[in-house]
């Protein structure tokens, strides 16, 4: 006899209600009490607050600066890896996806050895009088060590994907490797890349424990908005909880992009 | 003309080839998937490069192994057509066909009035518009060719231009492609699993086999001698 495995329809409906309640609570409940903890006029008036805005410019400064570095480096890097076989490439492919297990502080502990004063890298770098650790620098670097990954990942896949008939139809009518690839290869993978990137600028944004290690936490140079709301849990708990929904109104809004890129290239597809 | 031989060690076997296309000539490449008629057609390209041997296309050595001549595939002005016709996707009918007009510079005006010559032969006019994901699968081909042929190509490739196309639309495509070969009077080779005895004139069947021509004649040497071949040079 074959064991019954039907289960009522009812039973499947409740199941469903349930789990999914309790994933959507279990992530919303949280960011809702940071808004029941703050209202307008306290928003506005700690917004005033030049912590705040330091924070809010020099985040959204460096994560625009690592983000556009990402690009720059990354956008030729992640073509050639995808369409190049090298030896060590699964290598590079390991060292690529790493700084999305690794834990930023050991990130941050890693970066201050190599560029810190007394660094294998940053004691030669001293010897000219160029300092890196505990400087705006040293957060964008933080940065673009965690947030890489999310957009070399993307574009080494896109890449990856392309039909290389594409590139090589171009390339048979006339057109030079530099020409395909502004007519062709960033036209058709152009949604990716761009949903690629504003992650990576998100997780730059949200960069804490790397960039706390290596550029430390001062006000006004290196004290970005995740670094503002620790230094704020201490004192002034207002400015923690306004920069916290600072950062989840910009994450918010980051998701929501992705979702219109996402749905606009599964309708091209 | 096309006047080829060329070596390369594949995985399994060598592939060795000596060759020639008149104009106006179709060449139908036939043969067993993975004997090498890609493969030869990549090379033809420029795409694969042969370990021994030489290409020439229109009186141009274009590969020369001994020279170390190899001309880059945008500097050979070769139509080749995919056997997947790779119409580029975010680009309608004729900015498809302008393709290879625009990345050699062609004035604006020059380059609409060419295409739309085109558009209007391979009776695409009411598609121009279009994108590459509106199109049938024949249609998809004549947008293939008609891109090929606007950069006045030396020689024609198409890897089994028609692979995917149905009872109906085969014709058009063939009677198109037999039109365009003769009309502009270069080289073709055509790789295909459908012969038919009914052929054009102005065709020759050539049947690979793992790297070897093998039918109707072979001409293959396990090395390609240079010298013997000098004289087919024009």
């Amino acid at each position: 006899m074959t064991p019954n495995f039907r289960i009522s329809k009812s039973l499947a409906l409740a199941v469903a209600v349930i789990s999914i309640g309790l994933v959507a609570a279990y992530l919303a409940l949280p960011i809702l009490a940071l808004f029941f903890h703050s209202n307008p006029e306290m928003f506005i008036s700690s917004l005033m607050e030049p912590k705040v805005t330091d924070a809010l410019v020099l985040s959204l400064t460096t994560s625009t600066i690592a983000m556009i570095i990402i690009v720059i480096v990354g956008t030729p890097a992640a073509y050639f890896h995808s369409r190049l076989d090298y030896p060590g490439k699964s290598i590079v492919d390991i060292l690529i996806d790493l700084p999305l297990v690794l834990p930023p502080a050991v990130a941050g502990l890693a970066l201050l050895l190599m560029y810190g004063r007394m660094g294998m890298f940053g004691q030669y770098l001293h010897l000219f009088g160029i300092d890196i650790a505990f400087t705006i620098i040293a957060v964008i670097m933080a940065q673009i060590f965690v947030a890489s990954p999310f957009y070399l990942r993307q574009a080494k896949a896109l890449f990856g994907q392309l039909d290389p008939t594409y590139e090589q139809t171009a390339r048979s009518l006339g057109a030079s490797p530099l020409f395909v690839f502004a007519t062709i290869v960033l036209p058709l993978t152009f949604e990716g890349l761009l949903s690629g990137l504003v992650m990576t600028f998100a997780r730059a944004l949200g960069e804490f424990g790397a960039t706390i290690m290596v550029a430390g936490n001062l006000p006004g140079v290196t004290q970005t908005m995740p670094l503002a709301i620790y230094g704020a849990m201490q004192g002034d708990f207002d400015v923690a909880i306004t920069i916290s929904i600072l950062l989840v109104l910009i994450s918010f809004g980051i998701m929501a992009i992705i979702s219109i890129l996402t749905k606009r290239r599964g309708l091209l597809a | 003309m096309l006047d080829l031989a060329v070596c390369r060690q594949l995985r399994d076997f060598e592939l060795s080839v000596n060759l020639t296309v008149k104009p106006g000539e179709f060449l139908i490449l036939t043969g067993d998937n993975g004997a090498g008629k890609s493969t030869l057609l990549n090379m033809v390209a420029g795409f694969l490069t042969p370990d021994h041997g030489y290409i020439r296309a229109n009186g141009k050595t274009i590969f020369d192994a001994a020279s170390g001549i190899t001309i880059p595939p945008e500097e050979r002005q070769i139509g080749y057509v995919f056997q997947n016709s790779a119409i580029f996707p975010h680009l309608t009918v004729a900015e498809n066909i302008a393709y290879g007009l625009r990345a050699r510079g062609m004035d604006k005006s020059v380059r609409d009035r060419k295409v739309a010559g085109l558009i209007e032969r391979l009776k695409l006019v009411q598609l121009m518009d279009y994108k590459a994901n509106k199109l049938s699968g024949g249609q998809m081909q004549l947008v293939a060719l008609g891109r090929a042929i606007a950069i006045d190509p030396v020689l024609l490739l198409l890897d089994e231009p028609y692979r995917a196309l149905d009872s109906t639309v085969y014709p058009i495509v063939k009677d198109c492609i037999q039109d365009i070969v003769q009309s502009s009077d270069i080289p073709c080779i055509l790789v295909t699993h459908q012969v038919s005895d009914k052929e054009p004139a102005n065709s020759r069947i050539c049947r690979i086999q793992e790297g070897k021509v093998v039918e109707p004649f072979t001409f293959c040497h396990t090395k390609v001698n240079r010298s013997s071949n000098i004289d087919h040079h024009d």
